[in-house]
């Protein structure tokens, strides 16, 4: 399977991400207004990633517009250990929201590392991401070790938050613009390390936090057969 | 009342937070620390660091904080049994294959690192169900949901109080992997927040971006004590000795002493160690933009005055001096460190003060003088300094570091556990019998008749307990006792006191 992750709103969805089963979508841009897709009789599955961050406004938000998200997309994409419960008490507290098609993805903050660990997840997660801190080579070997039940990812080329940070990368002067900015996505400009390496930064209007994208290295060794191989 | 945590990576610094007050310690041994680069602590000598902890009070916690591979897993296990063994209290772990693992087969509590970002009431159930009963908490928390998290009561709370901040949430920065391979998640940071970034348009090379100032709460420690949280962590497992005992020393004056005025240890500690002074991180509100160090990210320490009139350059016997007039805003002594504000890599130690024309050991606050400095001035500085509002900051106080070094030297018993004394007769022998409270040890001899020394005398041999962490806040002793000789008294003292050390030595387990 392949799999992307989507900054931007879902409607603009381009070519490079057609070929893709799963792609993960970024919840940011409907928190700030932008309007939820049309649900599509096929097509790729779309999850809605939890916040960034597991707090603040934008998880409230997120939270209290729950049934709305779960209607429009086909799964969610946890970005904190804690997601895990947090989605489990959304579902009890609405029953009728649960579907047992929902695809539930962990994304890389799940640092999985070792089987034991990616094991736990089983029968909580449909998928979690392999730590791309691993070589190629120990994604891929854990990655086949993997418990049945759960399907690993791996992150084989494409943008990998590097930093998730409560501070706003993008703000400027003496003070922060506390939401003012109205970006969201990728609106925040980038930074560039001193040999000019960019790391573009996604800002959180809603909470004025941010995180911080680094590029993959393009990885070929990864068979998309057993493992959700994420491009992009 | 919130416990103390102190940092130890190495021997000393556990000597140093003991001695200066901390409840608990936090340490790693030679693999799988999230401070690879510390000394860190080895099996042979973890169990006489415990031992010298339980003694007189203290909690070790064991810092297994690195995210694991499947072949350093059984490794890991193994490390956490031995460890256990030894009788550590706590480990503090963030892979979750690794706590699944030891949950309920080790008698240590597991704490959930703050590697593992538990920022939420969701994320400590888990934490809970994971087995942990104590979560070191995200550093980005703000002291209202510090304390509604705190507040459930589900399980221990742990939050930074002093130290240096990261810029990512802890556990979720993975670009020291990506821009040196060296990964935080596995202990070997290479702490890219402290290099240079430019914004998109900017120049590049710019400033500081990422690198935040370090914490301090002691301005506010009241009100992170009102949250709840049952334990305050100091970071730095990679400081020295020093700074351990300065920071432990500070903050248990602090919870000892509510009340009391904290500006003079803040500038302590400021020149101990802090970047750009300090800040209250997220915990008072989003961290204030200024609190980022965008111009420099290391040690700045206090700011204590400016060089007027003359510098002069030059060097003795192959080492760089230079002196000029300066105009003190704190107090200045020989062997002082000082650096330059525009650019604090330079600077050095000041050797000779002068004031009113004579040989000075120190300058006043709001005094002039002149002083010579074995150190370096920044490039481009001129001779001519009037009108060039050149600032200079103290970093490091001699006077200081050597009343800190005291109490951590071998021997150095600062910390006392109190305890009772009783001298009395039972079952045909005379006892001598020291209490903590909790743990009861005694030393015996037969009875015997006889004339018996002056109460006093006796209390007084029964005290003395120098050498030992034992303070004696009182010693009863019964008139039937019998007749002891002075040395055969201080033999049960000893023989008393060795056998509540034993007792002390284990692990209390709730």
């Amino acid at each position: 399977m392949k799999s992307a992750f989507l900054f931007s709103p879902v409607d603009t969805v381009n070519k490079s991400l057609s070929g893709a089963d799963i792609i993960h979508v970024s919840c940011l841009p409907y928190l700030c207004g932008k309007a939820l897709p049309a649900k599509a009789p096929s097509g790729p599955k779309l999850l809605l990633s939890f916040p960034f961050i597991s707090k603040g406004r934008a998880y409230s938000l997120f939270c209290s517009r729950f049934a709305e998200f779960a209607a429009c997309f086909d799964g969610f994409t946890l970005q904190n250990i804690g997601d895990d419960v947090t989605l489990k008490e959304l579902f009890d507290a609405d029953p009728a929201l649960r579907r047992e098609d929902y695809f539930i993805a962990g994304d890389n903050a799940f640092n999985i590392a070792n089987k034991t660990s990616a094991g736990f997840w089983r029968g909580r997660l449909d998928s979690v991401v392999v730590s791309p801190e691993l070589t190629p080579e120990e994604q891929k070997e854990l990655a086949n070790g993997f418990p049945e039940g759960l399907l690993p990812e791996v992150i084989a080329s494409g943008p990998v938050i590097v930093m998730r940070s409560e501070h706003c990368y993008a703000a400027e002067g003496p003070s922060y613009n506390c939401g003012k900015c109205g970006k969201f996505g990728l609106g925040g400009g980038s930074l560039f390390d001193i040999s000019g390496g960019e790391l573009p930064v996604v800002t959180n209007p809603v909470d004025c936090n941010s995180v911080l994208l680094a590029k993959a290295e393009k990885f070929t060794c990864f068979d998309s057969d057993s493992i959700i191989v994420r491009n992009g | 009342m919130a416990l103390l945590l102190s940092p130890a990576g190495n021997a000393k610094c556990f000597a140093a937070a003991v001695q200066n007050g901390a409840d608990e310690i936090y340490l790693g041994l030679s693999s799988f620390s999230a401070r690879a680069g510390a000394d860190n602590f080895s099996l042979e000598n973890l169990g006489e660091w415990v031992r010298y902890g339980h003694v007189r009070g203290v909690k070790v916690h064991v810092a297994l904080n690195t995210l694991l591979k499947d072949s350093e897993l059984p490794l890991a296990l193994e490390l956490a049994r031995e460890a256990d063994r030894i009788g550590v209290d706590a480990f503090i772990i963030q892979d979750v294959g690794l706590a699944e693992k030891l949950a309920g087969i080790v008698g240590a509590a597991l704490h959930a690192s703050t590697q593992m970002s538990v920022m939420n009431l969701a994320g400590m159930k888990l934490a809970k169900e994971l087995g942990f009963s104590r979560v070191v908490l995200a550093r980005e928390l703000s002291l209202e949901e510090i304390g509604e998290l705190a507040g459930t009561g589900l399980m221990e709370t742990e939050v930074f109080c002093h130290g240096a901040l990261c810029m990512s949430y802890s556990g979720q920065c993975l670009l020291s992997h990506y821009t040196t391979g060296r990964s935080g998640n596995r202990g070997t940071c290479s702490q890219p927040c402290r290099l240079k970034y430019s914004r998109t348009g900017e120049r590049r090379d710019e400033k500081h971006l990422l690198s935040p100032g370090d914490l301090c709460t002691l301005p506010y420690l009241d009100k992170l004590v009102a949250t709840g949280v049952t334990s305050l962590k100091i970071e730095g497992r990679l400081k020295s000795p020093e700074y351990v005992a300065a920071v432990t020393a500070a903050y248990r004056r602090a919870l000892d002493d509510p009340g009391m005025d904290v500006s003079g240890a803040v500038k302590d500690l400021t020149v101990v160690f802090s970047r750009g002074g300090f800040c209250s991180g997220h915990q008072l509100g989003k961290l204030p933009l200024s609190a980022v160090t965008a111009n420099y990210p290391g040690k700045t320490g206090l700011p204590c005055g400016r060089l007027e009139g003359r510098l002069t350059v030059f060097k003795k016997n192959g080492i760089d001096l230079f002196s000029a007039s300066v105009k003190a805003s704190e107090p200045l002594s020989t062997g002082d460190g000082i650096a330059f504000d525009r650019d604090p890599a330079c600077g050095g130690v000041i050797n000779i003060i002068e004031k009113n024309g004579a040989r000075a050991a120190t300058l006043f606050a709001g005094e002039k003088g002149k002083i010579t400095v074995s150190g370096t001035v920044p490039p481009g500085l001129p001779q001519d300094l009037s009108g060039k509002d050149v600032r200079i900051s103290k970093t490091s106080d001699d006077a200081f570091i050597k009343e800190l070094r005291k109490t951590f030297a071998p021997g150095a018993e600062f910390r006392r556990v109190p305890v009772t004394a009783r001298l009395f007769a039972s079952s045909g022998s005379t006892v001598l019998e020291f209490s903590d409270g909790f743990n009861t040890a005694a030393s015996s001899i037969p009875l015997t008749a006889g004339t018996q020394a002056p109460e006093s005398t006796l209390s007084e041999i029964i005290s003395a307990t120098g050498g030992t962490p034992y303070d004696v806040t009182s010693a009863e002793i019964s008139s039937d006792c019998g007749f002891v000789t002075f040395s055969t008294l201080k033999k049960m003292r000893r023989e008393a006191l060795s056998a509540l050390t034993s007792l002390r030595e284990r692990r209390v387990t709730k």
